[in-house]
């Protein structure tokens, strides 16, 4: 009898709850434009992965930052999508020009003002750049822009960059620099963190560390302006629950959707989903410290053993496309004759056996939560090897545990995802196939000279046959095995318009909002 | 004394651990291009190049002077992030602990009173459960359920009192049932006192026994519990922040490990140390308020 009041009582308590509950949440939708009925507040909510930590886009080094920067900020190039290829185009350049192979030109567009209403100048880009290029500054970003010898300003709007090399790269590089307000840059001092002040179409109004970044349309903007009165950034890293916020209507956009996740995206009926592959070359490092990795014909085995289709459409659902090349399509010279990567166990083994391999442990490398489905690509790859016969021996860390180890050489073959933003292959290149630098320790005289020459090339018809002719040598002599290219997976409520998935993984909606 | 033994303690070990585990927040900075050259350099700027007991001395030596360094990750002071992620910690925290002592202890008194009979096994059964429960797995259920599938709650972030109920029972959940069956055995243990007998005895209605003189003394070692599970709900809070994208001090930590942010880690500990020991003397305090005879005792 007592139970039975008690649990009457319960039930009662809790059904009070959920009803105050539920009555508090509608209230919510409406005042913060939550849930579905969000459309006339015109601010558009985006769930993104990770905080940016600082949106000093000097400092910025997470892929959310570089996205919401890009409302804030705006860099002299950036890059553009044109009919599959991406270009590089000028934001706050107006024009430029290689006046010879050391000096570039920039004539900055008139009348663009900063957020705090002070006008863009050429001083402005110099302060950022010096800025970045000062050792003592620490900045990420000084990898892109390092080959800048010098700095020349002529009156408010005329820029020269002198490189120290002839190099064709240095554009490329620009689009990774978004240019600050150096006058609140001194003002401000630790609070331009968190108060970045830029020229783009979106101004900050708050950004809560691990919480959300609120932004609001910049009613000065000098171009087309912003689609929404304001932009929420909000801040969820667990993939699941980014979903569900997506699906109970809390955010309108959220990105990174995982590969397991996307036929239930596909099959609800109040959502969306787009699916591109980027810049981004996910592959297998050999380390050429092991003896069995510096035979060419190992390797070969190895990359005959991948069934790269099957990684694809079973691991990645099918949301992107088996790798032919160290390149990613759309960056300049991508090699679209090559074919995709042959798989054939049975050659495989035969190599193996024509090399006498001993059964040798191979220690194997894979990050966990860093890539799409990257400890599942690991682990289903380590069978494919471990099917023609190699002795593989796998672990898989948190990728801060695993990056150190790869860059100690700890492992024979590890799993990366190498990207190219600057979309001139030999950014990424370099790391992996330049004898100095190469992290597993290729080395290649005739590839270390295209390289050199392709980067001084200037003229891109004669770069792109350089390019090709890299990437021909590297798919044959295999210091990596690139499997594919990243897929990016963007969720999106129905009604959302205007938005469109980039190659470099940025989700930018200054044209994108919701009409429910 | 004690207490900064403690702190040393704790600092110094999480100053070692962090160097020993393998990463290197110098090329998780850097993009994947970046060459092995510019990984030297930024870790020389980091001060990451020196010997590590050279490392330990300058930070020792900045401690003193209170400066807790800057987090590499935010470039910001790692203290004033601390302090800036403490209140939604500490609401979070004040309301799981809220929720669980509200439940629990009736609960746990309920079940002792009604020894052997079915709604004992009930609670003793659910406490188990709630003990079991993995907080990610209920944290990602609440989400589910009644956010997406019943639509009452918003699926995460902070903001309004709507946002704390499923973070807060997620929290709670574990602490309810271990102080529920903690309540239970220390109720059952004070019912078969002399002076229960003797209050029963007397003729008190069954109420004033339990209200009056079972319950005060049953709650003693309850406590006792609390208090220190107060300290671990700053761990368990670590889980449930960031399924929920609650902003305190659990997010911070998750996201400066993985950053491998070695002053943030370092700070982190040492405020969870300082927390730690701030709730131990609290219990000790609220001993004696309920029971003087610790006072005379110690």
């Amino acid at each position: 009898m007592m139970l039975k009041k008690t649990i009457q009582a319960s039930l009662i308590a809790i059904g009070l709850i959920l009803l105050l509950a539920a009555c508090s949440n509608s209230a919510d939708n409406v005042q913060s434009g939550g849930g579905d009925t969000r459309g006339e507040s015109k601010e558009l909510i985006v769930a993104t992965g990770a905080d940016p930590t600082s949106l000093d886009p000097r400092k910025t080094w997470s892929g959310p930052g570089y996205s919401i920067n890009s409302h804030i900020l705006e860099p002299l190039v950036f890059r553009e999508i044109k009919d599959g290829k991406v270009e590089i185009v000028g934001v706050l350049a107006e024009e430029f020009e290689n006046i010879d192979e050391y000096t570039w030109k920039f004539t900055l567009r008139e009348g663009v003002t900063f957020h705090n209403g002070v006008p863009l100048t050429a001083e402005s880009v110099k302060f950022t750049l010096e800025s970045i290029l000062d050792p003592e500054f620490n900045s990420p970003l000084s990898q892109w822009i390092k080959d800048i010898d010098e700095i020349i300003t002529e009156g408010d709007l005329v820029l020269y960059i002198k490189t120290k090399t002839p190099t064709r790269g240095l554009i490329g590089g620009l689009a990774q620099v978004p240019i600050v307000e150096p006058g609140a840059v001194e003002e401000l001092g630790e609070e331009f963190n968190v108060k970045p002040v830029g020229t783009g179409p979106y101004r900050i109004v708050e950004y809560k560390p691990n919480n959300s970044v609120e932004l609001e349309r910049f009613e000065k903007y000098w171009g087309k302006p912003g689609v929404n009165e304001r932009i929420k950034f909000m801040i969820m890293p667990e993939n699941a629950v980014r979903l569900a916020a997506l699906q109970r209507g809390d955010v309108h956009i959220a990105e990174n959707i995982p590969s397991d996740k996307i036929e239930e995206v596909k099959n609800d009926p109040n959502l969306d989903v787009y699916v591109t592959e980027t810049l981004r070359v996910n592959m297998f490092v050999n380390n050429f410290d092991n003896d069995w990795m510096q035979q060419q014909k190992f390797r070969e085995a190895l990359s005959l053993a991948i069934d790269r289709e099957l990684l694809v459409n079973n691991i990645l659902g099918g949301n992107t496309i088996p790798a032919s090349s160290v390149s990613p399509p759309g960056t300049i010279g991508f090699h679209d004759e090559l074919p995709i990567y042959e798989y054939n166990p049975e050659k495989a083994k035969e190599l193996l056996e024509e090399v006498g391999y001993d059964g040798s442990v191979i220690k194997m490398g894979a990050p966990a939560g860093r890539y799409a489905m990257d400890r599942q690509i690991g682990e289903a790859a380590a069978g494919m090897f471990e099917d023609v016969g190699v002795n593989i021996d796998l672990e898989i860390l948190e990728f801060s545990s695993f990056v150190p180890k790869t860059d100690e050489g700890y492992y024979d073959i590890h799993y990366i995802g190498v990207a190219d933003l600057t979309i001139n292959p030999y950014m990424h290149w370099i790391g992996y196939y330049n004898s100095e630098n190469s992290e597993g320790g290729y080395a290649n005289p005739e590839v270390d000279a295209l390289m050199e020459q392709a980067i001084q090339t200037i003229d891109d018809e004669v770069a792109i046959e350089i390019f090709k002719d890299i990437q021909e040598i590297l798919y044959e002599e295999k210091p990596t095995l690139p499997l594919y290219y990243e897929p990016h997976m963007v969720g999106v409520r129905k009604g959302v318009r205007g938005f469109e998935p980039r190659l470099d993984e940025y989700i930018i909606v200054r044209d994108a909002y919701f009409e429910p | 004394m004690q207490a900064v033994i403690v702190l040393i303690g704790a600092s110094a070990i999480a100053f070692v651990l962090l160097r020993i585990i393998p990463g290197d927040p110098a090329s998780l900075m850097l993009s994947e291009n970046a060459t092995e050259e510019e990984i030297q350099q930024m870790r020389e700027q980091m001060g990451l190049n020196l010997p590590i007991w050279e490392q330990y001395i300058n930070y020792i030596k900045d401690i003193v002077v209170l400066d807790f360094g800057n987090s590499i990750n935010r470039g910001l002071p790692s203290m004033q992030l601390i302090l800036e992620h403490l209140p939604a910690t500490a609401l979070l925290v004040f309301w799981a602990m809220v929720i669980a002592i509200v439940i629990a202890i009736p609960l746990g008194m309920y079940a002792a009173v009604k020894k052997n009979s079915l709604s004992d096994y009930i609670v003793s059964v659910l406490a188990l459960i709630g003990q079991s429960v993995p907080s990610y797995w209920l944290g990602m259920m609440l989400i589910l359920f009644i956010a997406v599938n019943l639509n009452l709650l918003p699926t995460s972030g902070y903001g309004s009192w709507s946002h704390i109920i499923m973070p807060a029972f997620t929290l709670a959940i574990y602490q309810l049932a271990l102080i529920a069956r903690l309540m239970r055995s220390s109720t059952l243990e004070v019912l078969n006192h002399d002076y229960i007998r003797t209050a029963r005895a007397k003729g008190l209605p069954e109420i004033v026994v339990i209200f009056k003189h079972v319950f005060k003394n049953a709650l003693i070692p309850t406590i006792t519990m609390i208090g220190l599970q107060t300290g671990q709900l700053l761990g368990g809070a670590i889980i449930t922040e960031f399924i929920f994208s609650w902003p305190g001090i659990g997010f911070l930590t998750v996201q400066s490990i993985q950053a491998q942010d070695y002053p943030m880690i370092q700070s982190l500990v040492i405020i969870s140390a300082i927390v730690f020991v701030v709730i131990n003397l609290l219990v000790d305090i609220a001993y004696a308020v309920i029971d003087r005879r610790i006072v005379v005792d110690s």
